[in-house]
């Protein structure tokens, strides 16, 4: 790299919003400053993971891993599936190298892995509407565009339900993912049940994913071997690295990884950036006209704060709270595991509460884990556990609820200090109404819980942070405009979560994207 | 550690353990930094030693913000053999059975654990565990 070269636009971060713009500014001068972490090569594992379990041996390092990964949760810290197996933990790799998340209250997560924590996700995609919007000073009709690109681009599965109200336009899905017997036997009785449950606010439907029902953009349809929590990068399971790999192998954008972004200079008509080469232990700089930060909530706040040297300054966080029930249907105790299956089956959203506001659930099946994980979550004996999990496991469906979540830089907020480590306090906290309410409402079609066993992940968990740096129509400092540019500054654009002003209980990611294109479009028109 | 991992394999799977099996327990022990040195080791080996009800002693201890030592150890040991071959029908249900057996054996383990709780609690407090 010259010293005199002056890039149009560099991103900085590979995650969800620096991919999804980066798709709108390929061809231009572009650059991506990343560091980059990436999986190990995985390929035995291939099979399905009932037949891999038959003979597990073999397959103990990609299971169990050579420092006992999967095991860390017996220490009594909850640690998501998706991140715990050995093959993922690239994700968190040198998670607090470069600043420790400090808190008491809440357990949050970095990413440095090429793609961000989306290669950890979910992968549910969801259209934010304008009711989703109310704080933002743009509306859906803004989105509309990018939300049909991207659907195009992810290959999103799902259908026209009780849902569509709140998940907006079925325009170009893929049909819907397969569901296990318990979810069909779920579905049909709320069904049968439609009319009770709506008129207490409550619906189910199938979910919006980004999963391949058919093959889609050279990607193959999904399987359905139950490794989605063991190996990463599925093909037919969408995560923005397979965009960024596109993207840099047709030319379109640079990727330069192993760099870490420390601070930005923002001047008239162009923004300096300094990184750290982790290679060579060297500070380079570049030059460009347009900078776009897309480092996560907390990532983008840390480089923020940093280039203005506001240590101490506190920012505003939101984090969709969260909690898991987990339901039995008790005429399926007894049934066989069965082998091909997704871990997401279906969606509930229930606005019934007026203090949260609409609540957001997926329901999990309990297949593609391995059972010593809840070994000591059923309240049995060690020894009962192990005679009957195997029969309880089939009959269960885990509902995760997502809440919405406000900004309140009283309640929740974060600040760093000089050396990179950032102190959060989170006070919000979950009282378990909702659950209660649900617990109440699935006993009626047949399908059993109790709070006592409900857990209530510290706020974090959900690893949808949000509202850093968010986004209004007058802002002041430490916040955006509707184009995403940072107060105070010229060339200087926020485009991941940290520009959300309100975080429904909706799953962000296809709105960061959205928001992530809409920017990346305006700031091309400049250039 | 080879008698500690007997005596937690016979309890809860009601067999010998293989030389694999111990083997990597001992190793996932290393790997985790779960040492003899640990304060509640103590306990562990007052169990073995007297040959108490390691399963009733664990529920009575059982706590899912400080797990015991006792529940840490059974938990490596449940992980090294759901990874382990011939342990695929313990952790794997294959073969349906109907669903009112399966009703009435969760029954009956749920007495079987209200039994053991009470031994457990009786035994932690009459050997100070």
């Amino acid at each position: 790299m010259s010293d005199d070269t002056i890039f149009d636009v560099i991103i900085v971060g590979s995650g969800p919003a620096g991919t999804a713009a980066a798709m709108k500014l390929a061809g231009l001068k572009v650059v991506i400053l990343d560091i980059g972490h990436q999986p190990e090569c995985h390929e035995d594992l291939k099979d399905n993971f009932y037949t891999i379990k038959r003979q597990p041996e073999r397959f103990a390092r990609e299971l169990i891993g050579d420092n006992c990964e999967s095991m860390e949760g017996i220490f009594g810290r909850y640690i998501m599936p998706k991140l715990k197996a050995p093959l993922q933990r690239y994700v968190l790799r040198d998670y607090d190298r470069f600043g420790r998340l400090i808190s008491e209250s809440f357990q949050g997560m970095v990413s440095y892995a090429e793609g961000g924590l989306a290669n950890a996700w979910g992968a549910v995609m969801l259209r934010y509407l304008d009711q989703d919007l109310l704080e933002f000073p743009l509306t859906a009709a803004d989105l509309e565009p990018y939300y049909d690109e991207l659907t195009e681009e992810i290959g999103i599965a799902g259908t026209r339900d009780d849902l569509t109200p709140f998940y907006g336009s079925t325009k170009g899905l893929l049909p819907p993912v397969a569901i296990n017997s318990n979810s069909h036997i779920l579905m049909r009785r709320y069904n049968k049940m439609r009319a009770w449950f709506q008129q207490h606010d409550l619906h189910i439907g199938h979910p919006r994913v980004a999963v391949l029902t058919h093959s889609h953009n050279g990607r193959p349809q999904h399987d359905y071997n139950n490794l989605e929590f063991f190996k990463p990068r599925i093909r037919s399971i969408y995560t923005p690295a397979f965009t960024l790999q596109r993207l840099v192998q047709g030319g379109g954008v640079q990727y330069l990884n192993k760099r870490r972004a420390l601070w930005f200079r923002d001047q008239e008509d162009r923004v300096t950036v300094a990184v750290l080469n982790l290679k060579s232990g060297q500070r380079e700089t570049f030059q460009t006209r347009k900078l776009l930060i897309a480092c996560g909530a907390l990532n983008s706040a840390r480089l923020v704060l940093a280039s203005f040297k506001a240590f101490g300054t506190r920012l505003p966080l939101m984090d969709n709270l969260l909690s898991y029930i987990p339901f039995v249907n008790p005429f399926m105790l007894g049934w066989r595991h069965e082998t091909h299956s997704l871990y997401l089956q279906l969606n509930l959203c229930y606005t019934g509460d007026p203090h949260y506001g609409p609540v957001t659930g997926c329901f999990y099946a309990m297949s593609g884990l391995l059972t010593a994980d809840f070994l000591t979550d059923m309240p049995f004996s060690i020894r009962s556990n192990l005679e009957i999990l195997k029969w309880v496991m089939p009959s269960m469906l885990i509902l995760h609820l997502w809440y919405p979540s406000k900004i309140d830089k009283t309640r929740n907020y974060l600040w760093m200090e000089e050396n990179g480590d950032i102190f959060v306090h989170y006070n919000d906290q979950l009282d378990g109404r909702v659950e209660r309410k649900l617990i109440t409402a699935l006993a009626k079609i047949g399908y059993f819980s109790l709070l006592r066993f409900c857990k209530f992940p510290k706020p974090g968990n959900s690893f949808h942070y949000a509202g850093t740096l968010p986004m209004r129509a007058h802002p002041n400092e430490f916040e955006t405009d509707s184009t995403g540019k940072l107060y105070g500054t010229n060339n200087v654009y926020i485009i991941d979560g940290s520009v959300f002003s309100l975080l429904p209980a909706k799953h962000p990611s296809l709105t960061i994207m959205a928001n992530a294109m809409r920017v990346a479009d305006a700031v091309r028109k400049t250039l | 550690m080879q008698h500690e991992c007997r005596y937690l394999h016979a309890m809860m799977f009601g067999r010998e353990p293989s030389r694999s099996v111990i083997e990597r327990y001992e190793e996932a022990h290393r790997k985790l930094g779960v040492t003899v040195k640990h304060p509640q080791q103590i306990a562990i080996e007052k169990i073995i030693r007297l040959e108490l009800d390691a399963e009733a002693i664990e529920l009575a201890l059982r706590s899912t913000t400080q797990p015991h030592l006792l529940t840490i150890k059974c938990r490596i040991l449940a992980y090294v053999a759901e990874t382990s071959d011939d342990f695929y029908q313990i952790f794997v249900n294959d073969e349906q059975i109907w669903w009112g057996r399966a009703a009435l054996a969760i029954g009956l383990q749920a007495i079987r654990t209200a039994i053991k709780k009470l031994k457990g609690k009786i035994n932690v407090r009459r050997y100070h565990l």
